[in-house]
């Protein structure tokens, strides 16, 4: 039988060929068109975190794939898309070379902006030559074409009246300004003539293709520009300036990640391009984050990779998520801590030595409320205990440390708790049973005390089930894709048969999420100092969740999100909050939070679950914790980090037994070794 | 084209044997703490010694080595870029075509040492020196070291810019790899669209070396892909930069044979052979071509990031 290869090897649209990009080709729901729009002469910015898509999207519509879908008549199917897509990526031009090299930035703008000129008319013109090659409708007129474009030169020695002659010119003035800017490294001179003037020829050859063919009347010519992040701040005012200054029949799309947007301004005066009247905003992943539709998609998603890679029968329906293992659901989680019960049998589990060695430690020093000899904390752990449901013993133990941090008289708490645990298990199904009760307490911590109890009994944190992927991809379809790819190695290592009958481990699953995971936590950020910041920031972040997850009486649950006061902060720290989210480690809830104690609306962000796993923090997202403003800065501000230690120590003596500062110090999990 | 393996070069197990080369009118070094630097420029007999000092290792006051008798140093109050730092020091020697002239190229960083490469050849029109290469007993922190970091931009060096086309279709990039992952994840997506081609050194300088190398591409494998095999993956001796430069040829003739690319950028991240292999494989074979040597330029360069020296190669550079 022939060896398959990984399905989701391919992670990145440039990877694939045109025909790749049409065949692995899947719609969103209610169609891609509607949000691209390509037949709109609004100019449109493409904005999204990387691998949100934008490249397979944008090249969708770029007229390679145009004529691969329209192999009959390409003319006519263009005219039937009334769009004509030119695409080009910033990467390909070069752009770092235009500046330095002892000129000013005036001289750079404007050869900038002229090569720039140069390179889009050559894609026009060899575009429109490749549709007309079998059509006498533009040899009719190629002279008149021809001569119309070169009048838009303020001079031109040469005058081809072919347009294979009007591109040999263009290619040859392209390379006389790759002599000049090359050389003036050396030489520091710059002597390039330039002999049209600023979008005169992008906008104007589409007009005169308009006016001289008519089969062209009806077609907008949309130019897609791609990787928008590599040009210079002062390379974007031109692109902004040909937003703003837009003329039919063309238009602009450009594409680029959420860092890569490094100016509004234009160079009409210095004026910003305006969100609504000059241009509209597409939010890639802001887009991606409806969950229903983005689930729908991401099924499409890897059904088609599954089909195309031979996994499954194009017609065939399958459910994903069957491809995976899974729990099975029991009573009080009793199948996935049933090996609790096998390792600590005839021990004490972990979580009452440690609540006992507390209680011990506690009466000692501060006394504790209910109890007068040191002899009863025995008493207590026995009625704490459920040998049977390990999970229900952890929530008991949890509650009881919330008795002990109102000052509760101990005893009766544990008797209390017991009453009610007895009642909970006599109901034998572990299901919420309303509001405020015990079962609907234990069913709302549940997540995150499994993962504290998978934690003290050595046994990591799972990651398991497609739904739980499609979470954590938090938007953006190459995460998926990633992760699927790892999972997929990992089956295969452990001898599974990956997607081929059988199911996919637990093992190759959580390790897969794992590796995934680090990848995009060393991915997501710039190599430059900046970078660094970021990333030490975001690790201060995650140990201030972990250390609040492992805390013994956690404030909020599943908590990953975080909420502050914006003008209390330093400027500093906002700044790498900011660059945090653009380069998507960060999700910025836009609505923000309504403050508990005023009428204020604070910032709101929440950590990107693609990273939840290297601090085992939960996928499901529920709590927010509300961070006083030296909290903020301690995090975020370089110049403020020496007081994160103690400003986390003092957040965390109320969320820890004894409940009281004393003169130990907390470093509860090791977090500053 | 080139026939590169005629090229002379020679390698010396001792500074002993070192001390014995030359007398040269001219050698220069650029200065770092590592041994295999010091230890090469005090052992080499030469009329005047010139010290390079590169701002990218940012050397505190008092780091850097003071002029006195025939050791010179070049040390510009302000950074330059490759092309100002190379013109203005090699501008300001009196070298022409009789000089007697050897370059240690060992700390260069990789730009400066790549347009030194155009300079010589084009500015100064030399047609034959010698240049250094020494390598060390080990790399400070194995696998784990960092040689160059905080990139600033990627960008096509002086000298190297090549006249590209619109057409990007079957743009190729090919990455001599080294140990820094970050610099090659960046240049790689600064050229996402290109398909990606690896050189290793291999042989490595010492045994060891391969398997750190690999341990730390395998890091950017998201940006430049799996394959270790042709067409993806070639192999050259990471001491030998004529082998390097028939490698690119080697891959050059094939993608022409396959009509299989439209530009071609390349990226030496990979020991300064490997680089001096990209440097004369470019100056000899690339010059008008839509191909372009790109860099992620960096603001910090690891200061000391070897121990000991085991030995250094001469190389001989001839130009027609």
């Amino acid at each position: 039988m022939k060896e398959k290869n990984n399905p989701f090897n391919i992670t990145k649209a440039s990877d694939f060929t045109d025909e790749q990009i049409k065949s692995f080709w899947v719609e969103y729901p209610g169609g891609f068109e509607k949000i691209m729009k390509p037949t709109s002469p609004m100019p449109m910015i493409i904005r999204g975190g990387k691998g949100s898509g934008k490249t397979h999207l944008m090249r969708q519509y770029s007229f390679p794939l145009q004529k691969l879908r329209h192999t009959k008549d390409l003319l006519e199917g263009i005219t039937k898309d009334g769009y004509l897509g030119i695409y080009m990526v910033c990467g390909g031009i070069n752009a770092n070379r235009f500046y330095g090299k002892g000129q000013s930035t005036e001289i750079w703008n404007s050869i900038f902006a002229y090569y720039m000129d140069i390179w889009l008319s050559q894609m026009v013109l060899k575009t429109t030559s490749e549709i007309y090659t079998d059509n006498n409708e533009l040899k009719n007129v190629e002279k008149k074409i021809c001569s119309e474009i070169l009048n838009l030169f303020d001079s031109i020695d040469n005058r081809p009246n072919t347009l294979i002659g009007l591109l040999d010119l263009l290619v040859s003035i392209q390379k006389s300004i790759d002599f000049d800017v090359n050389n003036c490294a050396i030489t520091k001179k710059l002597e390039t003539r330039i002999s049209v003037s600023p979008a005169k020829l992008i906008f104007g050859i589409p007009k005169i293709l308009k006016k001289l063919l008519p089969s062209m009347k009806k077609i907008l010519f949309v130019y897609l520009i791609d990787e928008f992040e590599n040009l210079q701040e002062e390379q974007q005012k031109y692109i902004n300036t040909l937003v703003r200054e837009r003329q039919s029949p063309s238009t602009l799309k450009i594409g680029g990640r959420k860092y890569g947007f490094r100016t509004k301004l234009t160079l009409s005066a210095g004026e910003d391009i305006k969100k609504g009247s000059e241009f509209e905003l597409l939010e890639l992943d802001v887009n991606f984050q409806k969950k229903k539709e983005y689930k729908k998609f991401i099924d499409l998603l890897c059904t088609k990779r599954l089909t195309k890679n031979d996994f499954i029968k194009e017609s065939s329906s399958v459910e994903i998520s069957n491809f995976f293992d899974t729990y099975l659901n029991s009573p009080f989680e009793q199948e996935r801590t049933k090996f609790i019960i096998k390792k600590y049998d005839g021990q004490e589990r972990p979580y009452f030595s440690s609540l006992k060695s507390k209680l011990r430690d506690g009466f000692d020093r501060f006394g504790l409320s209910g109890i007068s000899k040191k002899a009863e904390i025995d008493g207590i752990i026995e009625r704490l205990s459920v040998k049977d449901y390990p999970l229900v013993e952890k929530f008991n133990v949890f509650q009881f440390y919330q008795s002990w941090s109102q000052g509760k008289n101990l005893k009766a708490a544990s008797i209390a708790i017991s009453k009610e645990c007895i009642k909970f298990i006599n109901k034998k199904d572990g299901t919420s049973s309303g509001y405020g009760t015990y079962s609907y307490h234990f069913n709302y911590w549940k997540e995150d005390l499994l993962i504290q109890l998978f934690r003290e009994c050595d046994q990591r944190t799972e990651y398991v089930d497609f739904s739980t992927f499609i979470e954590l991809s938090h938007g953006l379809p190459r995460n998926l894709l990633i992760i699927l790819k790892n999972i997929y190695r990992w089956s295969e290592f452990n001898n599974e048969k990956p997607f081929q009958g059988g199911k996919i481990s637990i093992d190759a699953q959580t390790r897969g999420v794992q590796e995934a995971s680090e990848w995009f936590y060393s991915d997501a950020r710039g190599a430059n100092e900046d970078g660094r910041l970021i990333r030490d920031s975001i690790s201060r972040l995650g140990e201030l969740f972990r250390a609040c997850l492992f805390s013994d009486k956690p404030v909020e649950v599943s908590s990953a999100g975080f909420s502050y006061d914006p003008s209390k902060i330093t400027a500093k720290a906002q700044r790498i909050i900011d660059l945090a989210e653009e380069w998507s480690l960060l999700v910025k809830i836009q609505e923000g939070e309504k403050n508990r104690n005023s009428t204020r609306i604070d910032s709101k962000y929440v950590l990107n679950k693609m990273i939840s796993p290297l601090w085992q923090l939960p996928v499901a997202r529920r709590g927010t914790i509300l961070f006083v403003p030296e909290e903020v800065n301690a995090i975020f501000d370089p110049e403020q980090k020496d007081s994160f230690k103690e400003l986390l120590n003092k957040r965390l003596v109320k969320m820890n037994a004894p409940f009281k500062k004393t003169d130990k110090s907390y470093d509860l999990f090791g977090l500053f070794k | 084209m080139t026939d590169y393996t005629i090229f002379y070069k020679d390698y010396f197990n001792n500074t002993a044997d070192v001390s014995k080369l030359g007398p040269w009118d001219i050698f220069v070094s650029t200065y770092s703490l590592d041994e295999r630097i010091v230890k090469v420029f005090d052992a080499i007999s030469a009329n005047e010694k010139y010290w390079l000092i590169h701002k990218e290792y940012n050397f505190a006051s008092g780091e850097v080595p003071s002029a006195s008798g025939f050791i010179k140093v070049y040390d510009p109050t302000q950074r330059e870029d490759e092309a100002d730092f190379i013109s203005n020091f090699f501008g300001s020697l009196r070298i022409t075509d009789k000089t007697k002239l050897c370059i240690d190229i060992t700390a260069f960083t990789r730009p400066t040492l790549i347009f030194l490469m155009y300079f010589l050849k084009n500015s100064l029109k030399l047609r034959k020196f010698e240049l250094l290469y020494s390598e060390p007993n080990y790399y400070s922190a194995q696998e784990k070291t960092v040689f160059a970091e905080d990139v600033t931009k990627v960008s096509q060096i002086a000298g190297y810019e090549g006249k590209h086309v619109p057409d990007n279709l079957k743009d190729v990039l090919i990455i001599g790899t080294g140990y820094d992952h970050s610099l090659i994840t960046h240049v790689a997506e600064d050229k996402e669209y290109a398909q990606k081609i690896k050189i290793f050194g291999f042989p490595s300088l010492k045994a060891d070396m391969y398997q750190e190398n690999i341990l730390q591409v395998q890091k950017a494998v998201e940006a430049i892909g799996t394959h270790i095999a042709p067409p993806f993956a070639y192999y050259a001796p990471a001491y030998d930069p004529f082998v390097t430069a028939s490698i690119l040829n080697e891959i050059l003739e094939n993608l022409k044979e396959e009509g299989n690319y439209t530009n071609i950028y390349l990226c030496p991240l990979g020991t300064k052979a490997h680089v001096l292999g990209f440097a004369l494989f470019y100056l000899n074979q690339c010059f008008d071509a839509p191909i372009s040597i790109i860099y992620p330029h960096c603001s910090y360069k690891n200061k000391k990031d070897s121990v000991g020296l085991s030995g250094v190669w001469k190389y001989v550079i001839e130009f027609n």
